[in-house]
């Protein structure tokens, strides 16, 4: 709590303080009003036009972090996208395989059983074509044989066929011409 | 006497010249057959036996073609 001399003396002291440096109330408002002019002007050229700035470059900051963001989320669809792919491929090359071992698989199967067949038509027509060469070997054996034996008999007989064998001949011939004759 | 173009021969191959008895039982044979006229021929490749042609009938009854049948039936 200040006494009333004391607040006299600081009054008195600040009103000589403003004497000595001469400074007046008209000076004081003429200051403030420069003041409050300049405050005007510095919020109307630098503040309100660097606030703008301020602000667009945080829109902007902010598109390029949505930009960033959309395109971070894109890369990772696209990723799993791809990894799908990849991975979708890597089954169907798999499948792609093994249907082709299979197939090959077939192949090799039928290729080995068309070589059997072949190879078995092959022994059975050898096999046929040996067995009728040994019949028609056999067979012109058989023929040699029959027509040595019968030049032999032509010659033996030819020598020992005698009159009373030729007579019996000549006699069964006639009787069997005969009763064939009859039986007709 | 001279043969008529219709007379029907007994065209007769022997191995060898028969006695009387197989000449009659051919004359016989052939007469049978309708054939008034016989030609006799002896050949000795047929090795026995005897064969007529009478027209276009062959009797073989030679020891060759019984050969030759036996020889077709071996094979």
């Amino acid at each position: 709590m200040f006494d009333f001399s004391m607040q006299t003396m600081i009054l008195s002291g600040i009103t000589d303080m403003f004497e000595r440096l001469n400074i007046t109330w008209q000076g004081i408002v003429l200051h403030l009003i420069a003041l409050i002019i300049l405050t005007v002007g510095l919020y109307l050229l630098l503040f309100k036009p660097v606030k703008k700035m301020i602000r667009e470059r945080q829109e902007k900051v902010k598109k390029i972090e949505k930009e960033n963001a959309d395109l971070n989320e894109e890369v990772k669809k696209l990723k799993n996208s791809t990894e799908e792919t990849l991975a979708e491929a890597k089954k169907e090359a798999a499948a792609i395989h093994d249907n082709a071992v299979k197939v090959a698989g077939r192949k090799a199967d039928d290729i080995m059983a068309d070589a059997k067949r072949r190879a078995k038509a092959l022994v059975d027509r050898t096999e046929a074509e040996m067995a009728e060469e040994r019949r028609k070997l056999e067979a012109e054996i058989e023929r040699q044989i029959a027509d040595v034996s019968v030049s032999v008999a032509e010659k033996v007989l030819g020598r020992t066929v005698s009159r009373e064998d030729n007579k019996k001949l000549i006699d069964e011939s006639l009787k069997e011409w005969s009763e064939d004759e009859k039986t007709r | 006497m001279k043969r008529q173009d219709n007379d029907l021969v007994a065209r007769i191959t022997l191995s060898e010249r028969p006695d009387d008895e197989t000449l009659r039982k051919i004359v016989e044979f052939v007469k049978k057959r309708g054939c008034t006229n016989t030609e006799y021929s002896i050949d000795p490749n047929i090795l026995g036996g005897i064969v007529i042609q009478i027209g276009d009938v062959v009797y073989d009854g030679s020891l060759r073609s019984r050969l030759e049948r036996i020889r077709q039936s071996v094979q």
